[in-house]
């Protein structure tokens, strides 16, 4: 199931490594601002809007998202996406955190039949022993309809 | 009034042919540059010896040896704007800013797109810029193959269509009166004209995007010539007055990654919205008062999403406008890249806007808006800097 595996190394710094250790064990958090409590996505030193500068908050979420906007990419623009396409790139929005949106994959679609709000699932695509991409496939046993 | 409104003027214009991408072999993106550098020169009345700065946008190209093969003496302001096409229109603005604080008095801004060895639009491979090296940031986008600058215009594209109700029509028609005037225009490297049908066969790439929303991959260069508007009064062409400028964009949410994570109405836009009120409130031209408008186009639909950003029709409301018949020439309220855009005349990253714009004031573009007296061009949708310039004539 491995998605473009070529394209998954990653380059982490200490503001986002919680976020791929977490994958790594199974776990999809949020980067959240522990003085304003918005979503500080990217995660990064300083908080854009309040201007704090602790380090992120990494909330426990369920997992749980809500597609925010989506394309169906059917040319490989890379050689690594060559057996790949058509796929689904999307945006999503965390269902316990609006304000944290992921860009992810939809896998297990149909890819004419996705639709924004479309509800979502974290599925964790392990890339190797180090490497953990989490994406995403429609929730409730295959609905994937708002509110199913 | 702001100190640079109308104190610099584009005096000289100066372009290599067009060509398919790759096709200008032998000649060297620094060939194509100094040809179209000399030919705007000599469009000026210039000479190499008159010229003292530069002014480029998208990390520019070897200031040195192009002031080298010219035979430029003395180089005395060289600058460039970083990001990409974004910067295209401001260039003009960083050359007016040199004049008007004294630090040069005639200014080159140039692009040249050379692509045989390398495709801007291809991700990965030999000399793209699109290489990828891991990075904090790119972990978030480029695992999921968002690789390519289709897909965040796509997304863009997407969700506009999901809030407003834009369609595919909509972009067709973007796509189709861009297209019917490269047909027009002689040297444009598309001369077919584009149907509904057409449009509506074209490959899908980035779905909701078909080949038809993407921008052409060519070769080719494009000089402008900037000085004083006091000095251009006596030179050879009419001044094409820098009646205001603005280079920028929105701190908080430009930055390509944030983009996911922007408020809506920033993320389904053409992310202009504060480019153009600082370029409005630096220039005594509204909205209602500009005659012809290139809009960056290297996805069609974001022309749609910059008309509303510079204030030509409300939020959303760019599909039912171009709908209308707004954007064709000769008789919409508003002709939009004359000269058949990236999409259908050539993509030289927004120079060719400019050239347009400078023709259309001087009166001799190949599809003249009659009685034009205003433009706006734009640089962008894109990471800041992203920028504008309203150009109007000589009209003291």
């Amino acid at each position: 199931m491995t998605f473009a595996p070529e394209l998954a190394e990653l380059g982490p710094d200490r503001w986002t490594l919680p976020f791929w250790e977490a994958a790594r064990e199974g776990r999809l958090v949020a980067p959240v601002c522990p003085r304003c409590d918005r979503g500080r996505m990217p995660p990064t030193s300083h908080c854009p809007h309040c201007g704090a500068s602790d380090a992120p908050d990494w909330e426990p979420t369920s997992g749980q998202a809500r597609v925010f906007s989506y394309t169906v990419a059917h040319q490989a623009f890379h050689p690594a996406l060559g057996e790949h396409v058509p796929y689904v790139l999307a945006i999503v929005a965390l269902v316990d955190r609006p304000d944290v949106r992921l860009a992810t994959n939809l896998l297990e679609v149909d890819t004419e039949a996705v639709q924004i709000d479309d509800l979502v699932e974290v599925v964790f695509d392990r890339v190797d022993d180090d490497t953990v991409i989490p994406r995403f496939r429609p929730a409730n046993g295959g609905s994937t309809q708002p509110g199913g | 009034m702001h100190q640079l409104q109308d104190a610099a003027a584009v005096v000289g214009v100066g372009a290599t042919d067009y060509y398919r991408r790759g096709r200008s072999v032998p000649a060297t993106a620094m060939d194509l540059a100094v040809s179209a550098v000399r030919a705007a020169l000599e469009d000026a009345g210039l000479g190499p010896r008159d010229v003292d700065g530069f002014a480029l946008y998208a990390g520019g190209l070897n200031t040195g040896f192009l002031a080298q093969q010219l035979g430029v003496p003395d180089v005395r302001f060289n600058a460039t704007l970083p990001g990409g096409g974004g910067g295209s229109a401001g260039c003009l603005g960083l050359a007016a800013g040199a004049i008007v604080s004294g630090q040069a008095s005639v200014v080159v801004s140039v692009m040249a797109l050379q692509q045989a060895t390398y495709r801007l639009g291809q991700a990965g491979g030999k000399g793209s810029p699109y290489a990828f090296t891991p990075s904090p940031e790119t972990d978030f986008s480029v695992p999921f193959g968002w690789v390519s600058p289709g897909h965040k215009y796509a997304l863009a594209a997407r969700r506009h269509m999901h809030l407003y109700g834009t369609t595919r029509e909509h972009f067709a028609e973007v796509a189709i009166s861009t297209r019917a005037n490269a047909v027009r225009r002689p040297g444009a490297l598309m001369q077919q004209p584009l149907t509904l049908d057409d449009y509506f066969d074209g490959r899908m790439i980035a779905d909701p995007l078909c080949l038809y929303d993407f921008c052409l991959e060519s070769d080719g260069a494009v000089a402008l010539v900037t000085t004083s508007t006091e000095r251009a009064r006596d030179l050879a062409r009419p001044p094409v007055l820098i009646h205001a400028a603005a280079f920028g964009g929105d701190g908080v949410n430009s930055p390509q990654l944030p983009w996911a994570n922007s408020p809506d109405e920033y993320f389904a836009s053409g992310y202009s919205e504060a480019v153009a009120r600082t370029l409005y409130e630096r220039s005594e031209i509204g909205p209602g008062d500009i005659d012809v408008a290139q809009l960056y186009d290297h996805f069609g639909p974001m022309v749609l999403m910059q008309l509303e950003d510079y204030g030509f029709c409300g939020r959303g409301e760019s599909g039912d406008f171009v709908a209308d018949g707004n954007i064709r020439w000769p008789d919409g309220g508003l002709p939009v890249n004359t000269h058949g855009g990236h999409l259908s005349e050539a993509y030289v990253m927004g120079m060719t806007h400019l050239r347009e714009a400078v023709e259309q004031l001087r009166g001799t573009a190949t599809n003249q808006v009659d009685g034009a007296h205003t433009a706006l061009v734009s640089g962008g949708p894109a990471s800041i800097p992203m920028s504008a310039v309203i150009l109007r004539k000589d009209e003291p």
